[in-house]
């Protein structure tokens, strides 16, 4: 179990990580008082949701749902002045979760190889397994959004509207990119950036 | 404990793990860089560094998990005449879904051109089927340089609009993939990624060793 969390660490460093990273950083954004709780929305709900495709035990969502979900994400991390707004970003973040999640293509290490080929036939274990990588994937998006709560308030109510405009066009462009079919060449504009 | 300590201690461990795994990247470059520095001028790296590991033998034949498919609407072949899957063939094939940027499937690379070597006279031919993930990867002319920069010496099908990494991948689609297609044309290994290589090896000599079994 070490070495699948430690693979999923060195894999966060590989750009084919940026299609669950950069989403998850668009929620810690986009939600900006309320990004602790959406980023954990976001990340259970991105377990649960590569769960099913990667086990076998269901289909990934049709681009024209992916650019809905982010969509729907965006507009429920974005939403100013509700009730509730807690469970509002959460309810975004596993939105946007959804859509990363049926997006993803892994890297396959030795590892995460070996718990792929097994998956169809586990159970609960592929699950605990899957989170246990996912972990070490998203351990980045984690740190940001733990250290962003040791940041003073006043500090934070500052930038929060940058990041609100950072997150909304992140998720903008998903939402774009998927429902027009150009989200692999945004892909790769970042794959190029981040060699 | 305070929820500021819990953070701290979160922040501090999370650290730790990053450079764990930063450090386990590093360690498999520098490895790959040594391996490219020890090998003679003008030998692919592939094919000097991996010792021939002791593979265990399989006891039973492995079982046929389906016909393999042809490979059909490629954009062509590299380093290959054949026109379809079944001239590509040997008495044994291994075919592999890969793509040249593709940092898993080099790892897997070394193993494949180890095996290729070694089992080659007895009839193993090794098709790689280049699937781009994105476009830079999808010219011949990029791929024909990266197959000689790895060391991938082995026939190579243009799959460019991934029309075979689709079909043959019902559901769950990955790069790499690895079968082998024994000398009736059944697929006889499966595997997603890397690693699992003793089986790889043991399953190409069991079908070598037993002819139509």
């Amino acid at each position: 179990m070490i070495r699948l969390l430690l693979e999923g660490v060195s894999s966060t460093l590989l750009p084919c990580s940026l299609t669950v990273l950069v989403p998850g950083l668009a929620v810690f954004a986009a939600a900006r008082k309320e990004s602790f709780k959406a980023v954990l929305a976001f990340l259970v709900a991105l377990v649960v949701f590569a769960w099913f495709p990667l086990s076998g035990r269901g289909p990934a969502l049709p681009d024209p749902l992916i650019a809905l979900a982010f969509l729907g994400g965006g507009v429920l991390l974005l939403i100013p002045l509700i009730r509730r707004i807690d469970l509002v970003s959460m309810a975004g973040g596993i939105a946007v979760a959804w859509a990363t999640a049926s997006l993803w293509q892994p890297c396959v290490g030795t590892e995460f190889g070996s718990l792929l080929n097994s998956m169809p036939n586990r159970g609960l274990s592929g699950f605990i397994l899957l989170s246990i990588y996912l972990a070490g994937l998203t351990l980045p998006l984690s740190m940001l959004t733990a250290a962003a709560e040791l940041v003073p308030g006043a500090i934070r109510s500052l930038v929060s509207p940058l990041l609100a405009v950072l997150g909304g066009f992140i998720l903008a462009m998903a939402t774009v990119g998927v429902a027009l079919g150009f989200h692999e060449r945004l892909l790769e504009q970042l794959f190029v950036w981040s060699l | 404990m305070t929820r500021n300590t819990a953070l701290i201690l979160f922040l501090v461990g999370g650290a730790l793990a990053l450079v764990v795994g930063i450090v386990t990247n590093r360690v498999a470059d520098v490895d790959a860089e040594v391996a490219a520095i020890d090998a003679p001028a003008g030998s692919p790296t592939t094919q000097t560094t991996v010792p021939a590991p002791d593979f265990t033998p399989l006891t039973a034949a492995p079982p046929v998990l389906r016909a393999a498919p042809d490979l059909v609407e490629l954009d062509g072949w590299l380093q290959s005449d054949a026109t379809t899957l079944t001239d590509a063939r040997g008495e044994v094939t291994i075919l592999q879904f890969w793509t040249f940027a593709c940092r898993n499937c080099k790892n897997t690379l070394d193993t494949i051109a180890r095996l290729y070597d070694t089992y080659e006279p007895a009839g193993l031919e090794v098709v790689g089927v280049h699937a781009p993930e994105f476009d830079f990867e999808a010219d011949p002319v990029r791929i024909a340089e990266a197959a000689t920069e790895l060391g991938v010496d082995w026939q190579i099908a243009l799959d460019t609009d991934k029309t075979n990494f689709r079909s043959w991948q019902e559901g769950r689609r990955f790069w790499p993939r690895t079968y082998i297609i024994d000398a009736d044309g059944n697929i006889r290994y499966d595997w997603i990624g890397e690693g699992n290589y003793d089986e790889l090896e043991a399953t190409v000599a069991w079908l070598l060793e037993n002819p139509g079994a």
